[in-house]
């Protein structure tokens, strides 16, 4: 199993550090969930993580080595990076995304061989994407979109899969497909899987282990059952919520409340408002 | 069903796969490439018709038609092709690895840079050889590129930051071009105004030769790199993500786009519009995939050039227009037409 972890990992941008000494191991074989706020870092982490970014101190270890002094297409064989949001050219189809996904696999003179042609097929199948495999991808709606993206973060064949948001712009229905088919993987193939989510409910659905990150340091860790308390709710993301338990998942529920300095209204209060000033006479309509 | 078959050697760690549209496209451009070539040969103050020119050309001519054909027309249509292919490769070079549907040799400042060193060596050396220009027309580009290239790196080069650096520099050579051109006495501005137009007027074995070498290189290295041409096409992360070495391969990438651009600049000077055109057309005959596009695009640009030079030496005859005026003319309208759509 792989190990991936930080040591005393400080990144900033100009003076702003937005990692700050830390130190995170992740679980191998398991998903790891980031959380935390906009601009908490987790984002940042997640590409410190993927070699991205350079830190200004310490350095992520994958089993023990830098991965900064690995070559780039050693690392790139052990560990995939979606990033958030990514575009590919106009006219690129499915199969030809995913057929990059073996890039590191491939030689000055070796461009695609039958275990190319194996990743690519069945990382097609393990997305569902067979049939869409020849379409363009500008195309495909944003959820087969995604599942192509994914799809070729899996050609790539590595142990570890670190994705940024891959819900974002999603709907609802998207969003736990894509959700779905990164747990399956986890399950059926022992991935290790880190991402960053948005929705702290989604994250503790489906992640084994939880990373709250306040200002770029971790404030809180573990099995999201032990982690999420309306107290560490309320220091990370800055908001009063009441903890259930998810009744189909058994995992933590959180209700948002309201947020600091701001009083919680329901709509029999913003019924009992003051009535709003009347409209502006209309135009006169001819 | 995939539209790929893979070429696979047993013994060897050798593999490759190839997209079923390339090879028909190919064979088709390569087809109106002969026919336009034969059409070409045989246009002119003295007509050939074409059946003597392929007899011609296959070695069986008269002495007249041997002339005509093989010393004066053969040369000129052969630069005409070359110098559309190494433009139109350096174009989707350039395209893919600053991630730019507009870049292209001109627009990087490369030609004008090219044009620079070559209008120098025209005004300042009037005595120099034609094969002069070459090596001046490719310090030009690469000192105008490598500033580019340089002053556009900051941090890794981002895409955006290339092009606009590239458009001052192109602005910058031009200025110094016409400097050279308003203050100089030399007998040879007038030529050297026809050559920055870019033609392939008179263009004998001679000016044939020097391009040779530097598309020998450049041409099966562009091909080299095509998978890496691939990745650079995506995202900058993504790029880093599957293991490529970004800032290396975009360099040497770079250094072949310049090689091809300023081999094309010193044998026909600056030929507008080609590299940005080819690499749009081939994309829309063969996808974006760099392992057919490369190839497509130089068919298409060498296509390009010989339909604008026999357009221009037929259109007024015996009027020659400058092929750079064709290629113009139907490039800047749908220069304006990719930046409406990418607006």
């Amino acid at each position: 199993m792989p190990v991936l972890r930080t040591e005393g990992l400080t990144v900033a941008y100009g003076e702003t550090p937005v990692l700050d000494g830390l130190t995170l191991t992740i679980p191998a074989g398991r998903i790891t969930a980031l959380v935390g706020r906009n601009g908490c870092g987790k984002s940042t982490l997640l590409r410190a993580l993927a070699r991205l970014l350079r830190p200004r101190g310490g350095t992520v270890y994958l089993d023990g080595a830098s991965i900064f002094r690995m070559p780039t297409r050693e690392v790139a064989r052990r560990l995939g990076i979606l990033p958030q949001a990514p575009t590919a050219p106009e006219g690129l189809t499915v199969r030809e995304l995913v057929a990059l996904g073996r890039y590191p696999h491939q030689g000055w003179l070796r461009h695609w061989s039958e275990a190319d042609e194996r990743a690519v097929e069945s990382a097609l199948a393990a997305t569902g994407m067979l049939d869409l495999a020849d379409r363009p991808l500008d195309a495909l709606s944003g959820g087969q979109r995604q599942r192509a993206w994914i799809a070729m973060a899996l050609a790539q064949e590595t142990e570890i899969l670190l994705l940024d948001e891959p819900t974002t712009y999603l709907d609802m229905a998207h969003q736990v497909e894509v959700l779905e088919l990164l747990y399956e993987l986890n399950q059926a193939r022992g991935r290790t899987i880190v991402m960053v989510l948005h929705d702290l409910n989604q994250a503790c659905r489906y992640a084994h282990h939880l990373v709250a990150l306040k200002d770029g340091r971790i404030y809180a860790q573990g099995d999201p059952r032990e982690v999420v308390t309306p107290e560490m709710v309320r220091e990370v993301f800055g908001i009063e919520c009441c903890v259930l338990t998810d009744p189909l998942a058994g995992t933590p529920l959180c209700i948002p409340a309201a947020c600091k300095g701001c009083t919680f209204r329901r709509p029999e209060d913003a019924r009992r408002l003051p009535a709003p000033p009347p409209a502006a006479p209309a135009a006169a309509e001819v | 069903m995939s539209r790929w078959t893979a070429i696979r050697c047993r013994r060897l760690p050798v593999s490759f796969r190839l997209d079923r549209r390339v090879p028909p496209v190919l064979l088709a451009l390569g087809g109106i490439a002969l026919a336009l070539t034969v059409l070409s040969l045989g246009t002119g103050q003295y007509p050939v018709p074409p059946g003597e020119v392929v007899r011609t050309l296959l070695g069986g001519g008269s002495r007249e038609y041997d002339f005509v054909i093989r010393t004066l027309r053969l040369p000129r249509a052969l630069v005409a092709f070359l110098v559309g292919l190494a433009l139109a490769m350096a174009g989707a070079i350039l395209q893919a690895i600053t991630r730019n549907p507009l870049a292209s040799p001109d627009v990087t400042g490369l030609s004008a840079g090219a044009g620079l060193g070559a209008v120098a060596v025209m005004v300042f050396l009037p005595d120099a050889p034609w094969s002069a220009l070459t090596p001046a027309a490719l310090a030009g580009g690469l000192a105008a590129g490598g500033l580019t290239y340089w002053l556009g790196w900051k941090g890794g080069s981002h895409p955006l930051r290339l092009v606009l650096v590239g458009i001052g520099i192109a602005a910058a050579a031009q200025a110094l071009t016409n400097t050279v051109m308003a203050t100089t006495q030399s007998l040879r501005v007038g030529e050297a105004l026809v050559w920055l137009t870019g033609s392939v007027y008179g263009r004998s074995w001679q000016h044939l030769r020097p391009m040779l070498p530097w598309l020998g290189v450049g041409v099966p290295a562009a091909l080299l790199m095509a998978r890496h041409l691939d990745v650079l096409h995506l995202d900058e992360d993504l790029a880093r993500g599957l293991g490529s070495r970004v800032e290396w391969h975009r360099g040497m990438l770079f250094l072949i786009a310049v090689t091809l651009g300023s081999a094309a600049v010193a044998a026909a000077g600056t030929l507008g519009f080609v590299g940005l055109m080819a690499p749009h057309i081939a994309r829309r005959l063969v996808g974006p995939a760099h392992g057919g596009l490369l190839p497509t695009a130089g068919m298409v640009g060498g296509l390009m050039v010989l339909a604008a030079d026999l357009i221009g030496r037929t259109l007024l005859a015996p009027i020659e227009v400058p092929a750079g005026v064709v290629t113009a003319a139907v490039g800047a309208p749908y220069f304006l037409y990719l930046l409406f759509r990418n607006r």
